[in-house]
């Protein structure tokens, strides 16, 4: 491996230079040179085109999910027209707003052209549809909407026009799924039909929107024409309106405050300005970034992360670029007697500089080429599912340019100087000489170098606190029993709750099982309550459960007493609070919320929502007899210790199927909940682990390059240590410290730079994974051990050499 | 000093075979200063190698005072060679990266010579040369005859019982050539064993002995006293 590196002795290349001929140049000598040059320096043009590939592969998926995010929702016609109606009381603002509010709020003004609600209650809605007499079942989102919907955004009809009619029984559907369902029948006219709904009938088809939106290919069909509409007080929908121009829009609250009757709505003695009630539109492509507004569900990215991945590509290809050009240079002492060779014979400079720089250019584009491959290659493993973006090369013609031309620059770029500073001696003088490294571009490889230790050091602490939180978050205690537990969504066989719970504790595998209205831990907050308590407005998460729900969870009771089923009996139901609200709202075991429901007792705070938010006032709540609504759809299993947990799952799956044959059940272990709670960061985390890992590898290859460079170059200088004395783990220990100055110098650099933005990425967190000291050795070590491996190695038969040879090549 | 009996060198490639040493044998004696000569390729080099303890035979005997040393371990003869041999070589072979002082330490260090100790020695090395005056310059700031003095006071500063000199004016004018052939001659003087191989008849008469090799073996001894 080594010799290839170093040229061969006695294989001279053809010259460049063009016979005899008056012009500057000729292409063939320059083609031939080049690939004679690729064969004598197989490892060096090997590591080249590795390093460079993988990181213009890496720099274009990285740019591809950049220009996801970065598009997101921005192929709307007039998206910068298009604002989402928000509502901000004190310090906390949401996404669902009550539709009279929002109904009167769009007659407020004529800059506001259309507005439209949807519904919040986005869900898989079972139907069957008739084929050759055959019923199939399917199960596909489905959302209403009020028809303005069409108004707002630009949709694009393949069957069907926007203007027509749609109600609760016709519907629009996305054109995959009209393929899904009916082939390349057309859609229109067929009927869905639903088990609790009716029949609906497709009245459009709609091409499907890119997945960078946060309008989503599901079915649409309208609200009722009179649903909620005089409900002030329910906060049920997602308003979104279109203006006529942009700069209108601050104005907009204002104006409507002063055309619209609040007392009326809300009461005689409200105010704006006492119930610190304000409204907020936020920018269709801003909706994307915000992370502040409550109940809002649309897919996020934040501007930082991109940011990091951004940081990462740019540094990514950098050091490639390094190599490269570290490579280029290192490489100049062994060609520069050919190049004077041919200089003697006559040579002209220009055409030799042109052929070095072609060299270097021709190597950046074959290895773009490879990175295409790459990329195709990477577009089909399971990696490719990290980047939500679809990878296919030809969906992105100007990111896979734009990198084109970057291969171009760093060819340039890494063939300029070599070439410039090559061409440059003396012929003479060279030849004769014992030409030996120059201590400037030794000097200049060791920065380089450095920026790759550096760079490493960095991404290496960053993507271990990346980590660190990730696990801290999955696997920090929640205040509740969180193993041996299944989930079961039992929604759709409400009525026949109670037998199914009595079956499954009948199996033996089966502990217990308790029920409540959501998952525990699986968001980042809850439906919010707005109450009266001892004469003030208070405002808590809260989580209806089954009354044995605290038992079967392991939630201790800290002040008062756990649930009986006698508060189911009771009128209103009775409520167990966490620590943060009594301490908030001074609250006592034995008062009433509302005068009516009430406070049985107090339970520590337990992390029932995700450690991105803080705890805040929480309860739980048993519903009495007088309840609106009972929707407990999640029933908590839990297992015996020591039971197969995949046997009971079946078990589960069984009984749920007996209740409901047809039907799919969402069940799943606890931990799954979890895993999906932090997939954003989870994610997050391996793709920037990936990009961090493929920055280290080039590093590591670069390194390698340059030890192996180095060895080759201090042949005689070992030699005539070894002649002095010098034992070979003397000569191996004297390498390995030359480059833990320069990794122990790098790494004082970089500890501080990942320790800064470490910090700072951990303020996304109300709950932060500590910033242990031994991440910052683990990385020191495994840099450290890498780098001695690679130096150790590849000095190893420079030192054992018998010094006679080294000494004796001149 | 040295008795060599029978020593066959043999180098194989591939294709040829190329014996260096022939089943040669050589006495040199303790104080000695012997010249070897030959045209290129007749085996002085290899042999140098040999004695220099940096190649071993293929077969013979190589006695260093007394003690067989041709099937010694490379430790072995690493020791051996760091306490009792220095070495002068036609190209210098200094190390470019460190001062004259440095270089002329290095043997010092890797006989692990405390460090106070060895300021003292390098200094009294380099005065015999009359390098003092250069000690922190650089190789590539001297002249080839201030390299090779520098290269002498490097091979004599650990006192070596044998200098092994390879064409030691072989890149030097005649003037610096007889300063550094004159500096060999004190160390002999002063009890040095020396063997040096050459091409140079005038610089062979320094020695007390001529030892003429062809084809890997001795064909012919002057007596020079």
């Amino acid at each position: 491996m080594k010799g290839n590196f170093v040229e061969k002795a006695g294989t001279a290349s053809p010259s460049p230079f063009g016979r005899g001929s008056g012009r500057g140049f000729q292409l063939t000598p320059i083609v031939r040179n080049f690939l004679s040059v690729i064969r004598r320096f197989k490892m060096a043009t090997t590591l080249n085109i590795l390093g460079l590939s993988v990181a213009f592969a890496a720099f274009m998926v990285i740019m591809i999910q950049l220009d996801y995010d970065h598009s997101f929702d921005k192929f709307h016609t007039d998206y910068d027209k298009i604002f989402r109606m928000e509502l901000s009381q004190n310090t906390s603002t949401q996404a669902l707003i009550c539709r009279p509010l929002a109904e009167r709020f769009f007659e407020s003004s004529p800059h506001i052209l259309a507005g439209a609600l949807t519904s919040s209650w986005l869900q898989p809605a079972p139907f069957h549809i008739e084929k050759d007499g055959v019923r199939i079942l399917y199960e596909e989102n489905s959302i209403t909407v009020s028809p303005s919907f069409f108004d707002v955004f630009t949709f694009d009809f393949v069957e069907g026009v926007k203007g027509d009619y749609l109600s609760p029984s016709n519907v629009f559907i996305p054109l995959s799924l009209s393929r899904k369902l009916f082939g390349n029948e057309s859609a229109v006219g067929k009927q869905l039909v639903h088990a609790s709904w009716g029949n609906q009938t497709v009245m459009a088809v709609y091409r499907d929107f890119p997945a960078n939106s946060i309008v989503d290919n599901d079915i649409y069909f309208a609200m009722q024409e009179n649903e909620n509409r005089q409900s002030w007080g329910n906060f049920n929908y997602y308003v979104y309106f279109r203006v006529d121009d942009p700069s209108n829009v601050p104005q907009l609250f204002e104006n409507f405050k002063r055309n619209f009757d609040a007392q009326a709505a809300f009461g005689a003695d409200f105010t704006w300005e006492d119930a610190n009630v304000g409204l907020r539109f936020t920018a269709l492509p801003d909706i994307h970034y915000v992370t502040d507004v409550g109940y809002d569900r649309t897919p996020k990215a934040s501007r930082q992360t991109l940011l990091i991945l951004f940081a990462i590509a740019i540094v990514i290809v950098m050091i490639a670029e390094i190599n490269f050009t570290n490579f280029s240079t290192a490489l100049t002492p062994m060609r520069i007697r050919n190049i004077n060779t041919q200089k003697v014979l006559g040579a002209r400079q220009g055409a030799m500089r042109f052929s070095l720089v072609l060299e270097a250019v021709l190597i950046s584009l074959l290895s773009f080429l490879v990175a295409t491959g790459l990329m195709m290659l990477f577009h089909r493993t399971s990696l490719a599912r990290l980047v939500d973006a679809d990878l296919s090369l030809t969906a992105h013609p100007l990111i896979v340019g734009g990198t084109a031309f970057i291969a171009l620059l760093a060819g340039l770029l890494a063939g300029l100087y070599p070439a410039w500073y090559m061409t440059s001696f003396v012929p003479a003088l060279v030849l004769k000489g014992n030409f030996g490294l120059s201590p400037k571009g030794k000097r200049l490889r060791n920065t380089l170098i450095g920026i790759q230790f550096v760079s490493s050091f960095a991404l290496m602490i960053g993507v271990s606190f990346m980590y660190l939180q990730n696990r801290y978050m999955q696997h920090s205690p929640l205040g509740y029993d969180r193993d041996e537990l299944i989930i079961a969504n039992i929604g759709r066989i409400q009525q026949s709750r109670d037998a199914f719970i009595n079956k499954l504790k009948a199996y033996s595998g089966v502990e217990d099982v308790t029920h409540g209205e959501v998952i525990l831990s699986s968001s980042d907050q809850y439906m919010g309550w707005g109450r009266a308590y001892k004469e003030k407005h208070i405002l808590f998460q809260c989580l209806p459960v089954d009354y044995t729900f605290l038992k079967v969870m392991g939630i201790e009771i800290t002040e008062g007493r756990d649930f009986r089923r006698e508060d189911a009996l009771t009128r209103h139901g009775a409520y167990v609070f966490n620590e943060t609200a009594k301490k908030k709202y001074d609250m006592e075991v034995g008062t009433t919320v509302d005068g009516q429901e009430e406070i049985i007792g107090f339970m520590p705070d337990v992390k029932f929502a995700s450690f991105r938010t803080a705890v805040e006032p929480m309860a739980f709540y048993v519903r009495g007899s007088e309840n609106w609504s009972d929707r407990s759809n999640c029933a908590y299993i839990k297992v015996k210790a020591g039971t197969d947990k995949r046997a009971a799952m079946s078990y589960i799956r069984d009984t749920l199927a007996e209740f409901d044959a047809e039907y799919t059940f969402d069940v799943k272990f606890f931990d799954e909940v979890l895993q999906r709670l932090y997939e954003k960061e989870t994610s997050l985390g391996s793709l920037i682990s990936l990009f961090s890992l493929i920055a280290i590898f080039i590093s590591v290859t670069g390194v390698f390059g340059l030890v192996v460079f180095d060895s080759e170059c201090r042949r005689k200088e070992v030699g005539i240590r070894k002649v002095l004395g010098a034992s070979v783990t003397g000569i191996i220990v004297m390498f390995n410290k030359t480059y833990f100055r320069i990794l122990l110098v790098c790494f004082v650099i970089a500890a501080p730079l990942a320790w800064y933005a470490v910090h700072n990425w951990l303020e996304n967190f109300a709950y932060k994974t500590p910033i242990y000291w031994w991440v910052y050795l683990l990385a020191f070590v495994a840099v450290g051990i890498i780098t001695a491996c690679t130096v150790t190695f590849q000095n190893w038969r420079v030192a054992t050499a018998n010094p006679v040879k080294a000494l004796k090549t001149e | 000093m040295i008795k060599i009996t029978d020593l066959e060198k043999i180098y194989r490639t591939e294709e040829v075979e190329t014996i260096a040493l022939n089943r040669m044998s050589l006495d040199i004696a303790e104080h000695e200063f012997a010249a070897i000569m030959g045209p290129s390729g007749c085996g002085k080099s290899t042999l140098l190698n040999i004695l220099g303890m940096l190649d071993k035979p293929n077969s013979g005997s190589f006695l260093f005072n007394g003690i067989e040393v041709a099937k010694f371990s490379e430790n072995q003869c690493s020791d051996l060679r760091k306490r009792n041999i220095g070495f002068v070589f036609q190209s210098f072979n200094l190390i470019d990266e460190l001062t004259v002082f440095e270089n002329v330490e290095l043997p010092l260090v890797y006989n692990k010579v405390k460090a106070a100790h060895r300021k003292a020695i390098v200094e009294a090395a380099l005065e015999k040369v009359q390098m003092m005056h250069r000690r922190n310059h650089f190789p590539s700031q001297l002249s080839g005859g201030q390299q090779q003095r520098v290269a002498v006071a490097r091979a004599v500063v650990n006192s070596p019982r044998l200098i092994l000199a390879d064409e030691p004016t072989g890149n030097l004018d005649s003037r610096n050539g007889q300063e550094v052939m004159e500096l060999l001659t004190e160390l002999n003087e002063a009890g040095t064993t020396i063997v040096m191989v050459t091409h140079s008849e005038h610089d062979a008469r320094y020695a007390h002995r001529i030892v003429r090799m062809l084809d890997g073996k001795t064909v012919l001894e002057n007596k020079m006293f």
